[in-house]
């Protein structure tokens, strides 16, 4: 009997050594393109029902090549992460049907922080995975000036409080993103490596950098690196202002040319690297 | 052979009443009366599956496919749904009798997505988000994975009735990306739908068709439709009462959670 079973777990053990791991699914490797598997640093209260159960986005969509994400600027701010396949999990912040409005704010304990008033409790980066172990996650915010999606590693939950949240690993989780979710009409904007949510040892180095970065220079809030440039727009066939077989009114000399007043260019403002001082 | 034999005898010794299949699977779900080989015709029919189906399954799964409860399989005519009330599905009743559509067999599966709502005060019908299903026909009852394709925009009566369109995973159509993917890769599929759908009904008095269709929208109506129906049923069903308690100023308590690191403890 104890032969036979021995013999069993043998072959099996045979078995599994040889089955195939799905290309780009070698566990290793995920863990160094978006850092490794890490439970989330806290589930807030309304986060989870009676059972512990956390509830998953009703908007989630979960990217691949086969099956690419959909965004729409509308819907936006969407969080992003990147789930233990190497799939991009990405959700919309709609108001947690457990969660409240607090008018006068309040104080939120896991993680500390004096919430404003008029906030209301959403959906979080946990309900992406069901609280379920994540990588490296962020923000992917609409910016109306440049009509662009840029994207973040703005998560309280799986990228700050981690040793291995690296800008590489932005990088490699930005290039996914753009290459497994349409941005629809909309282009890629930049990618911005926040250094409130980065490994300690990071954030040190990254600040004595020329580059760095900041949504205010003068308050030096917000400190970032652009690790990513927007991505090129696609070529867009312009309209010609007459057309060919329109014939063109020569001006009456006789008049005076009317004044021309010089046209200012529009201020396009500097799209902001988050979108918000919730951690999520 | 056995189980069959018992459920004739069930079907018959219940006056042709109730036919309840509790815990029995598929098996036993007469599905389409009028077509038995016995001739017999259940007035009420009734499938209880392992969980209530209107509440006992997720909208959504982890790989991020949508769930969808199949009541009535491809190429079917009796029209079963699932109750809200009871979470079984049944054998619907028009006038005291079951009903069967009276036109060909449903072209695909129809069914609808567990834990989502169309609130009737936001004009829908009280119901969970009606799908249709692309794939092999499957029975009643099943509980398959699919992704959202489009959707099919229905007017019934003057009423918005839009059905969701999705494909099985695994089935042939589980490679198509959008709707344009869908008509490209399966020429007619979405003709043959919207045919079907406008159609089955009949024509009104005046001769025009009961339904009517505006054609198809997108995939990302499709997530929007499911998103927003999976809300506002989590809505609908949770009280204050469920929620956690606050502390005496009104803040959250920490909650700790078993798989989470509880860094702010």
């Amino acid at each position: 009997m104890r032969t036979s079973l021995t013999t069993f777990l043998q072959r099996a053990a045979l078995a599994c050594a040889f089955l195939p791991l799905a290309a780009g699914q070698d566990p290793e490797l995920l863990d160094k393109q978006f850092g490794t598997l890490q439970q989330p640093a806290y589930i807030k209260h309304y986060e989870a029902d009676k059972t512990g159960k956390v509830l998953l986005n009703p908007y989630l969509q979960v990217a691949t090549k086969e099956y690419p994400g959909l965004l729409n600027p509308k819907h936006a701010p969407y969080n992003w992460v990147i789930d233990a396949e190497g799939r991009v999990g990405i959700i919309q912040e709609a108001a947690h049907p457990y969660g409240r409005t607090y008018d006068k704010g309040f104080y939120r304990p896991e993680d500390k922080s004096k919430r404003k008033p008029g906030t209301t409790e959403n959906y979080g980066h946990v309900s992406a995975l069901a609280g379920g172990m994540g990588r490296i996650s962020g923000e992917i915010l609409y910016d109306k000036g440049t009509n662009s999606f840029t994207v973040n590693n703005k998560s309280g939950r799986y990228s700050k409080n981690n040793e291995d949240r690296t800008p590489e690993q932005l990088i490699n989780s930005a290039k996914l993103i753009r290459e497994v979710i349409d941005p629809g009409s909309a282009a890629w904007g930049p990618v911005y490596y926040l250094l409130e949510y980065s490994p300690e040892n990071v954030r040190e180095e990254s600040l004595k950098r020329p580059d760095v970065a900041y949504d205010d220079a003068k308050t030096k809030s917000r400190p970032h690196l652009v690790v990513m440039a927007a991505a090129p727009a696609m070529p867009k066939v312009e309209k010609p202002v007459v057309k060919a077989d329109e014939p063109v009114a020569e001006p009456k000399k006789a008049e005076a040319a009317p004044k021309v007043e010089p046209v200012k260019p529009k201020k396009v403002k500097k799209p902001k690297a988050a979108n918000n001082d919730d951690p999520s | 052979m056995r189980k069959m034999m018992l459920e004739k005898t069930i079907t018959k010794a219940l006056g042709l009443g109730l036919a309840l299949s509790v815990g029995w699977g598929f098996a036993t779900l007469p599905l389409s009366g009028a077509e038995t080989a016995s001739g017999v015709t259940p007035h009420v029919s009734v499938l209880k599956g392992q969980k209530n189906f209107f509440t006992g399954y997720d909208t959504h799964n982890l790989d991020g496919t949508v769930n969808v409860v199949i009541e009535i399989p491809a190429g079917t005519t009796a029209k079963y749904e699932v109750s809200i009330k009871t979470g079984l599905i049944e054998l619907e009743q028009k006038n005291g009798a079951p009903r069967f559509v009276q036109y060909l067999g449903y072209p695909c599966n129809y069914g609808n997505i567990p834990r989502t709502i169309l609130l009737k005060e936001k004009g829908g019908d009280g119901d969970p988000l009606d799908v249709l299903v692309l794939g092999a026909s499957v029975p009643t009852g099943s509980v398959v994975k699919t992704r959202p394709l489009g959707v099919l925009s229905l007017i019934d009566g003057g009423e918005i009735d839009d059905k969701v369109l999705v494909a099985m995973e695994n089935s042939p159509f589980a490679t198509c990306r959008s709707m344009e993917d869908l008509e490209a890769k399966f020429p007619g599929v979405t003709t043959i739908l919207k045919t079907w759908f406008t159609s089955y009904k009949g024509r009104d008095k005046k001769g025009n068709l009961i339904l009517s269709s505006t054609g198809f929208k997108g995939r990302a109506d499709a997530i929007r439709l499911i998103g927003d129906a999976a809300l506002d049923y989590e809505r609908s069903v949770i009280t204050e009462a469920d929620k956690r308690a606050l502390d005496e100023k009104g803040n959250p308590r920490l909650y700790r959670w078993p798989g989470a690191k509880n860094l702010g403890e």
